[in-house]
């Protein structure tokens, strides 16, 4: 009878411990010297899918795990800044039977982790980042100065145009895709008149026009590979800029951002490197007409969404240099292959058009 | 007593089925990924240009046996055929220019462990994973296939 009693107890517990999907696990707030946050950077690092890759010396890293380390050191180092970041994890249910919470999220203040929450989705269908949204928005700091700053940067596959329900290896039902993905980010402003100032894509394939009309709403500039990007990612740890150079614009840091890693990149990888940063103000007054452009001849057959991007201009504006005003490139192209002799690229990603 | 055996199996069997779940989405790039990693390490381990041909070209071979295996004996939505005839034909592209083949110049020898990193750098790339439902036999036959 004991037995029973304590089974049934141990079960009862299982089962109200994983209704909440949140659970603080660190809370050390207000940090001892708090002060108004210049700026608040947003660490978007997706884990929930495969992420190996191995180092020069052979060494495996995954789950993105690397990105997490800089990003912590980050959030350490942003003395008059708030950081948060989440870290996507898999999930997966304890007995098969009780959701667990492995998505982490680490927000600093000033410096210090002042709170580190584990949470799972409890919606599995629900929109893409609307978690996410909801813990910003119910931990930020709402005391911010008169020339606070946003930045977000997100580390993952892919975004693909059209929903690929194996994004999220764990939650097939949640919808990604670029317009999930631009209305998820804006739900991470504090009001509709904020904006981001710089916007990480630390992805493959995403410098192209349509993400860039998605986020130009919102956004003032946005650094992205318009193709193939390493699983070693985009470098953040010029991040720390905020604090050393408080006056550096969101563009100068994007260019030092591209920098680093343009530069560590050609230093150990073979395949072909594109970066593009993109200064919105200037890329405004074309965008329509280089989304048309490219938007004209979209194969509608779905697996080309399974090909990597080539430069737009190959395909519609070969001799133009019409849509290249406010985009800076880094490239360099791959050791070996059909286009190991290219020198140059647009800075512009499109999909290919595939012969039938 | 009878009670506490029944939870207890109970509790186990949930455990089995959640285990067996899991199993049935495999990552394929993940064990290609670590396959190849291999492939990379042997050919430099050797300083003979035919024998690291000879390495990739088998390695090249067995990925392309095990998608042709994936192909034929798994259920496959039409992305995942998609996104596996994509990777196939990288990996043929691959295949080809270590050979000399389909207007490609062949792999000169000293440039052999470039390329075969410059393939792996290329596996490992963020634009793509492939996790299809297989079953756990076809998941350990792919697996045999590669070693």
């Amino acid at each position: 009878m004991k037995y029973l009693v304590l089974c049934l107890t141990l079960l009862i517990t299982l089962i109200f411990t994983g209704c909440s999907h949140t659970t603080e696990l660190i809370k050390n707030y207000p940090p001892p010297n708090e002060t108004d946050a210049n700026y608040s950077v947003t660490y978007y690092i997706h884990a929930d899918a495969d992420y190996l890759y191995h180092t020069p010396d052979g060494d495996r890293v995954s789950g993105n795990s690397e990105v997490l380390t800089t990003a912590m050191e980050v959030g350490e180092a942003a003395h008059s800044g708030e950081v948060f970041i989440y870290h996507q994890r898999p999930e997966k249910k304890l007995l098969g039977l009780f959701p667990q919470r492995k998505s982490r999220l680490f927000h600093y203040k000033n410096g210090q982790l002042i709170r580190k929450v584990k949470y799972r989705h409890p919606d599995k269908k629900e929109v893409f980042l609307a978690t996410e949204a909801q813990l910003i928005n119910q931990y930020r700091t709402r005391n911010r100065t008169n020339d606070h700053q946003n930045y977000f940067l997100y580390f993952g596959h892919e975004i693909p145009s059209e929903s690929d329900k194996s994004y999220n290896r764990s939650l097939p039902g949640i919808e990604v895709n670029v317009v999930s993905f631009a209305k998820g980010i804006q739900n991470f402003l504090l009001s509709d008149r904020d904006r981001f100032d710089l916007v990480v894509l630390s992805t493959c394939n995403n410098g192209t026009p349509a993400m860039a009309k998605l986020l130009m709403p919102f956004t003032d500039v946005m650094l992205a590979s318009p193709q193939n990007l390493h699983l070693s990612h985009i470098d953040s740890e010029r991040m720390t800029f905020l604090e050393m150079e408080p006056e550096i614009s969101p563009l100068q840091l994007g260019h030092s951002i591209a920098e680093q890693t343009f530069q560590r990149l050609e230093r150990t990888v073979h395949t072909t490197i594109t970066l593009a940063l993109y200064e919105f103000e200037k890329v405004r007054n074309y965008i329509n007409s280089l989304a048309s452009v490219t938007a004209a001849n979209i194969n509608t057959d779905r697996s080309v969404q399974f090909n990597d991007n080539v430069d737009c201009a190959e395909l519609f504006f070969p001799d133009s240099a019409s849509y290249r005003n406010g985009v800076e490139t880094w490239y360099k192209p791959a050791r070996f292959g059909r286009k190991s002799e290219r020198s140059a690229h647009s800075g512009w990603g499109c999909k290919p058009v595939l012969e039938n | 007593m009878k009670t506490l055996y029944t939870i207890l199996a109970s509790i186990l069997f949930a455990c089995t089925i959640q285990t067996a779940a899991f199993a049935q989405s495999a990552d394929v790039t993940e064990t290609f990924k670590k396959h190849f990693n291999e492939t990379v390490q042997k050919v430099q381990d050797t300083d003979k240009a035919d024998e690291k041909r000879a390495i990739l070209n088998e390695s090249f071979n067995k990925m392309l046996t095990a998608i042709d295996r994936i192909e034929s004996k798994a259920t496959l939505t039409e992305d995942e055929i998609a996104n596996l005839n994509s990777y196939k034909l990288d990996l043929t592209e691959k295949l080809n220019e270590l050979n000399g083949l389909d207007g490609f110049d062949e792999i000169m020898d000293e440039d052999l462990d470039d390329f075969s990193e410059y393939s792996q750098d290329f596996m490992e790339q963020a634009n793509r994973t492939i996790t299809i439902g297989v079953t756990t036999a076809l998941l350990i036959l792919i697996i045999l296939l590669l070693l």
